[in-house]
């Protein structure tokens, strides 16, 4: 089989699945959701060529000119998935609130942003069924759960070889999001929820929880980049550098490991940082 | 005179809860009427969370009393 078929292979193996399991069953009507989804389903052929095309670099043939194995699989994806896409969105009468939802974004609409729907947060609100997520005791271990395994995750896969181990990175990717999901579950999508459907009291904690989360996530990528310059400089002092190139090498982990630490983090802070002031509330108390 | 620091700024104390009852209203109910959650009632009962203007004028007209009836400032606790 030519790696042009092989690619087009994987790509409906993954529409498939993405299009008669996940959208339909997992995300339902959330057209927000569903937007930021296709990050990640999209993401997944093109991992998928990365593993076997990064270090052979082949050529792909698009019909007039060939190019590389990520802009083949790109817009081999972007090809396939479109017409399914269109008749998906049609299919479940969808259309008309996906694209209103992008007008939103450019028109910088607050609900556009909130990547939880109307629907859900309104469920979530009168919720009993997730309680046993909201106590105290569950509070600190989602806290530090998330942490640990966001933190553990990027390290190891920072320190893995070129060996079985490089697996973990799915059980990371997946870790992440069963946290996400479990802290959104706590705080009933408060941080994610748009102004329409949140009381004043919601929004001032939602807003005192991105204050929160902000300074926070100016902590990630301060220690990032405060890594980066340390390494510049860390160079500058052995005998083959010119003092103004520097060579940073990583491997497949690695690249994982920066990508999944960033994302988690800029997805789960605003609910760890509700989270960790509901906390520090209930101990005025 | 400095602003105080937020740990000692002074309580909002209120009789919601007391005038609730006597109108005969559920949390829910005074929720309903004044476009809050009813765990934010509670919260407001409780002390938690100090209502803006707007909503303790709103919970005023539904429980039949003036602003400055309801809610004071909690000087002891402060």
């Amino acid at each position: 089989m030519s790696n042009e078929l092989l690619v087009v292979f994987y790509i409906l193996a993954t529409l498939a699945v993405a299009y008669l399991w996940f959208y339909p069953k997992v995300i339902g009507n959330n057209v927000k959701l569903m937007a930021w989804m296709d990050i990640l389903v999209t993401g997944i052929p093109v991992g998928i060529s990365a593993l076997l095309f990064w270090t052979e670099d082949p050529a792909f043939s698009l019909v007039l000119f060939d190019t590389n194995w990520f802009y083949f699989t790109l817009l081999a994806m972007v090809l396939i998935e479109m017409p399914i896409f269109l008749l998906y969105l049609r299919a479940r009468n969808l259309s008309k609130e996906y694209w209103a939802m992008f007008r939103g974004q450019m028109a910088g609409s607050d609900a556009a942003w909130a990547s939880a729907s109307a629907k859900s947060v309104e469920k979530q609100l009168d919720d009993t069924k997730w309680d046993g997520l909201r106590t105290r005791g569950a509070k600190q271990f989602l806290l530090w759960g998330s942490n640990i395994v966001i933190l553990f995750g990027t390290g190891f896969l920072f320190r893995v070889g070129d060996n079985q181990w490089s697996a973990y990175s799915l059980i990371h990717i997946l870790l992440i999001f069963v946290f996400w999901f479990l802290l959104r579950k706590s705080v009933r999508l408060i941080a994610d929820a748009p102004d329409d459907i949140l009381d004043e009291m919601m929004i001032d904690q939602r807003n005192r929880s991105y204050l929160v989360a902000y300074r926070w996530l100016t902590a990630v990528i301060f220690t990032a980049i405060t890594a980066l310059m340390v390494f510049a400089m860390f160079t500058d002092f052995q005998a083959a550098s010119d003092g103004f190139n520097y060579l940073l090498e990583f491997t497949w982990p690695q690249v994982q490991a920066i990508f999944w630490l960033f994302a988690a983090y800029t997805f789960m802070l605003p609910s760890m940082a509700m989270i960790s002031l509901e906390l520090k509330k209930s101990v005025k108390r | 005179m400095g602003r105080k620091p937020k740990a000692e700024q002074e309580q909002i104390a209120n009789r919601i809860e007391e005038l609730r009852n006597a109108a005969g209203l559920s949390r829910q109910e005074l929720a309903d009427q004044v476009d809050v959650h009813y765990q934010t009632i509670g919260y407001i009962e409780r002390g938690e969370y100090s209502p803006s203007l707007v909503l303790a004028l709103k919970m005023a007209s539904v429980l039949g009393a003036s602003v400055e009836e309801i809610f004071w400032l909690d000087e002891e606790e402060a």
